[in-house]
């Protein structure tokens, strides 16, 4: 056992976590701690530690347990997406709550996990020896179909982080950087579009001079270039008639949260007060006015950032962004140490969806990213991200643990 | 395939390049909130904080056609309670004063202290004038206890108008999870009538006021100089074509009975009155209904609620003969010379048919057939016209179908046609007897006093259809600029020969020496009309009367419904009368009698004893 702890056991993987969760637990405390939902705080305390529970059991498991059950997780997290959408409980305006035996549920937190293992198991696997485009089409599948069924239920935050699987994965996989140039730009233009039309151009022409620095064929440049001109006026099309209206307006009021003072602006403009008055130090532990006061809504799930924005100021934020850092470097070298490719990829795909979370939650707090709702890795309250970002943490553990394995 | 570049020295470089990027950028930003505008944010935080206060636009009002106002908004208070603020023992004290529930409050603060104790919350709107006194009197003792003002409806005029304007009232679950996101709890939206259906129009739009408030919770001033501050903008006004003075004539002739009046003007299709009796006062629920009110209204067995103008489908009796005399003159079925000779009842299909009252009219044509209402007649120029032609002629009227009036309910009345028949009753299992009642406008046929007035204005303007409605023209009362509604017209193809018969008809029906409708009579005024006595199995009969005049130039085409009361002729037609009488003499018209020539026996001439039918 001592031997184990000696070489296999990640400490700086497992410690960074456990410094995250520890500062989710303080976070989770104060918010809750004035309004008569102070049972969040033993909630989350039960949910970290059956979390951790959790982390040991699959560093422990054997090399290729992890890779073996890629497949059959995956299927089990598809039936059980499937399942929510006919018998999902519907919470604010989603229905991805499961009921079992009482306890609610996201399988859709679940799904990423399998679907990043799913990922990397396809694409390690011998028989990828295929021709590139049916490669990356069975990819997009993969991803794709879990992607489907969270948008169905419907949860737009969720859905878009399985582009931080997709695209990472396959970088890492080898992807040449035409290729990656050519799949990230479909959704650099959407996202360009979103903050305007002269963005949009400008983004357009960007892909186009790539297209044309990347490629060697000339006419393949230009076909790419053409492509991307009629996608960037579809999405035009798309943004201004197709899009429903609350849709609409969550962009907008992305872009000037003044729209909707009443509500996700306020939202907004209340996490952006509570931030910036926070200031260097903060306004000290179960002190911050704005917080305390309740003028934060959802303050023990998205929003938790102000918090600790709040009431441990620049210094607190930049600790725990500085944790995340070197969590998410830790899984780059992670990617690096091991000898499966399985387990290299898993790795990449691990890090970039929890930098994925960690960069859209805190950006929405502080009016860098829409307000789309997905919760901060091992921070935020909610039983199932929770479990999710430890099953992770014990993914990245078993990983270590193997490294000089085939 | 691209295994060369797996996890690459290059690749991993970037990747780490791009993780350091998106925490940079937080970082950036976080020293750029944290460090560098602390202050600002400071300041936002500590010594005030924003609040919001949405303030409500201003309702717009609703005129009849000579700009005489109808709905108009007055001031109510609204008491609201900062929970944060509020000693939660002065509960009980505060609702004595408001006669509320104690309950009723600590729910309405519990629900608000969900989202922020330092919201305030309603808790009673539209307060009387001796709640409102108490409360400032004992200001002190209720800290965190507010007043506020907001427009309530007023209706003003002699005209109640209740089924034309609607009513408003606190949006419901219903209505919040439907209406889109504009809505937030608590807010006035129009359940009926004109304030439903223009309600996007009527409402304006909410305006936002920021407040900077202390820690507190004392209103410092506007925030940040009302710079984020969103004015609201107020609704626009509704001219209608409604006047107000036959509206209000028909509503006190109608004072006592269950029924509807509908008048349009026929050269526009415009609404000039309509009514449903019995109404209700939609003053009730402006501001504050109690449940008594509304349980009142609810369950009264007459159904005040029921707009019965628009919504009542009933079997329109005689009134609807003029369908089948167009069919049939219009497919030359049957001219002026076919005749019939009335003995007062018949036998078709083994079932005795009688005319009204058994009555025998004797040799009577087409026109003299609507003058007496001879069913006999009718009866046999169905059978002559045939269910198919018949029900086409319906559909050229507008029965069957809705009109298309700007208010949200509308029945469409049922037009049957065999196919119709085949469905209800079942292929090959009614006969022609069916038909019958149809002739006379009993049995499955049914149509809207709406439908009615229609009709009656596309017979009086030779066929020129108009859809009705009640909304003349909108004015923005921002700009004071007008916008004129569009609606549809369209001509019905009959000719104008046909035309000419129809309306002889219905002049005899009110001026003939045995027309049915002679209560209706003016010397001054030349009227034509129908009278209708629709058999209703719950009670006596449906009384139904339509009309139009002046005969020439028709000005007002009037359709009224009078359930349970007898004959058209004695119930209906005098109301008629006057509120016609009333109505050209409002819009100048002094006398309008028949010119010379025009009608008074052009046809009548050709009817001779001729050939009698075989179906006697």
């Amino acid at each position: 056992m001592f031997d184990f702890f000696k070489e296999s056991f990640d400490y700086k993987t497992f410690f960074l976590a456990l410094i995250l969760g520890g500062i989710g637990l303080l976070a989770v405390n104060s918010a809750t701690y004035n309004s008569g939902m102070h049972d969040f705080f033993y909630k989350d305390l039960l949910w970290q530690s059956l979390g951790i529970v959790v982390a040991f059991s699959i560093m422990l498991s054997s090399n290729r347990f992890v890779e073996n059950s890629a497949y059959f997780f995956y299927a089990v997290t598809i039936l059980l997406l499937m399942f929510v959408l006919v018998a999902g409980k519907r919470v604010a305006s989603h229905t991805s709550w499961l009921g079992i035996f009482g306890v609610g549920g996201q399988p859709s937190e679940l799904a990423k996990v399998a679907t990043i293992l799913t990922l990397s198991k396809y694409l390690s696997d011998k028989g990828t020896e295929r021709p590139q485009w049916q490669v990356i089409m069975i990819s997009a599948g993969i991803v794709g179909l879990p992607m489907l069924l969270t948008m169905l239920q419907p949860d737009l935050g969720t859905t878009i982080v399985y582009t931080a699987i997709f695209f990472p994965i396959l970088f890492w996989a080898g992807l040449p950087p035409i290729v990656v140039v050519a799949l990230v730009a479909p959704l650099a233009i959407v996202v360009a579009e979103f903050t305007g039309t002269a963005v949009l151009i400008i983004t357009v022409i960007a892909f186009g001079v790539l297209f044309f620095l990347l490629s060697r064929k000339k006419l393949f440049a230009i076909t790419l270039s053409f492509v991307a001109v009629s996608f960037g006026l579809f999405m035009e099309y798309f943004y201004k008639k197709i899009l429903a209206p609350h849709q609409q307006k969550r962009i907008q009021i992305f872009l000037n949260p003044n729209l909707d003072p009443q509500g996700a602006g306020y939202n907004a403009l209340q996490a952006r007060v509570a931030i910036g008055s926070g200031g260097l130090f903060g306004k000290g532990y179960l002190r911050g006015a704005q917080t305390q006061l309740r003028f934060v809504p959802a303050r023990w799930t998205d929003f938790i950032f102000t918090v600790i924005g709040e009431e441990f100021g620049f210094v607190g934020a930049a600790v725990t962004l500085l944790a995340f850092g070197a969590l998410f470097f830790r899984g780059i070298r992670i990617a690096e140490l091991v000898k499966t490719k399985f387990a290299s990829l898993s790795a990449i795909g691990i890090t970039s969806v929890l930098l994925f979370h960690v960069f859209i939650n805190i950006g929405m707090n502080i009016n860098l990213a829409p307000i789309v709702g997905i919760p901060l890795p091992f921070i935020s309250y909610g039983g199932s991200s929770i479990l999710a970002d430890w099953m992770m943490v014990g993914i990245l553990l078993n990983f270590y643990a193997h490294r000089k394995e085939h | 395939m691209f295994e060369s570049d797996f996890g690459s020295r290059a690749r991993s470089f970037i990747m780490r390049g791009g993780i350091l990027i998106a925490l940079f950028a937080i970082a950036a930003k976080l020293g750029d909130m944290q460090l560098v505008n602390e202050v600002v944010y400071g300041k936002k935080s500590e010594d005030i904080t924003t609040r919001v206060f949405v303030q409500q636009p201003l309702r717009g009002e609703i005129l009849d056609r000579n700009g005489k106002v109808m709905v108009e908004n007055d001031p109510a208070y609204e008491v609201s309670v900062i929970p944060a603020d509020f000693n939660g023992g002065q509960v009980p004290a505060l609702a004595a004063l408001l006669k509320i529930d104690t309950a009723d409050i600590e729910r309405q603060m519990k629900v608000g202290e969900t989202i922020s104790p330092y919201f305030p919350v309603r808790v009673k709107r539209d307060i009387s004038p001796a709640a409102l006194y108490a409360i400032e009197e004992h200001l002190d003792d209720f800290r965190g206890v507010y007043f506020d003002t907001e427009p309530k409806r007023v209706y003003v005029g002699k005209a109640r108008a209740a089924h034309i304007l609607g009513f408003t009232k606190e949006i419901s679950e219903g209505q919040l999870a439907t209406l889109g996101d504009y809505y937030k709890p608590g807010d006035i939206v129009g359940y009926t009538g004109l304030e439903a259906s223009y309600e996007t129009i009527l409402r304006g739009q909410k305006g936002y006021k920021y407040l900077a408030v202390n820690a507190v919770g004392k209103v410092m001033g506007p925030f940040d100089d009302g710079k984020l501050d969103i004015p609201p903008q107020d609704g626009s006004d509704l001219y209608l074509c409604v006047d107000e003075g036959l509206q209000a004539m028909a509503e006190s002739l109608m004072t006592g009975r269950r029924g509807a009046v509908v008048a349009l003007d026929p050269d526009n299709g415009g609404v000039l009155a309509m009514t449903s009796a019995p109404d209700f006062d939609p003053e009730v629920f402006s501001g504050y209904t109690s449940d008594t009110q509304w349980k009142t209204l609810i369950n009264n067995p007459d159904k005040p609620l029921f707009n019965r103008s628009t919504m009542a489908a009933l079997p329109p009796g005689s009134t609807f003969k003029m369908v089948l005399a167009s069919a049939a003159l219009q497919d030359d079925v049957a001219n002026t010379n076919w005749t019939i000779d009335c003995k007062g009842s018949m036998l078709y299909g083994g079932r005795l048919f009688h005319c009204n009252n058994g009555e025998a009219h004797g040799v009577v044509n087409i026109i003299q057939g609507l003058e007496v209402s001879c069913n006999i007649f009718y009866y046999n120029l169905m059978l002559k016209v045939g269910f198919d032609r018949w029900t086409e002629f319906g559909k050229l009227f507008g029965f069957g179908q809705k009109t298309g009036i700007d208010l949200t309910n509308e029945s469409a009345g049922v037009l049957p046609s065999r196919a119709y028949f085949d469905k209800v009753f079942g292929k090959d299992k009614w006969t022609n007897g069916y038909l019958l009642s149809l002739a006379i406008g009993q049995g499955e046929v049914s149509a809207t006093p709406l439908q009615m007035a229609a009709y009656t204005m596309s017979i009086a303007n030779y066929g020129h259809y108009y859809q009705p409605h009640l909304v003349n023209y909108i004015k923005d009362v921002r700009t004071g600029k007008f916008f004129y509604t569009q609606y549809s017209e369209r001509t019905i193809p009959i000719s104008r020969e046909v035309f000419d018969k129809v309306r002889e008809g219905m002049y005899l029906v009110v001026n003939g020496p045995r027309g049915t409708g002679r209560a209706a009579e003016m010397p001054q005024f030349a009227i034509a009309g129908k009278t209708g006595t629709a058999q209703n199995p719950r009670g006596k009969a449906d009384a139904w009367f339509v009309a139009f005049a002046p005969f020439e130039h028709p000005k007002i085409a009037i359709a009224i419904m009078v359930e349970n009361a007898g004959y058209g002729g004695s119930i209906c037609a005098p109301m008629a009368k006057k509120l016609i009488a009333y109505y050209l003499d409002k819009i100048g018209i002094k006398s309008a009698p028949v010119p010379e020539g025009i009608v008074a026996g052009k046809y009548m001439h050709d009817v001779r004893r001729s050939s009698h039918p075989s179906y006697e």
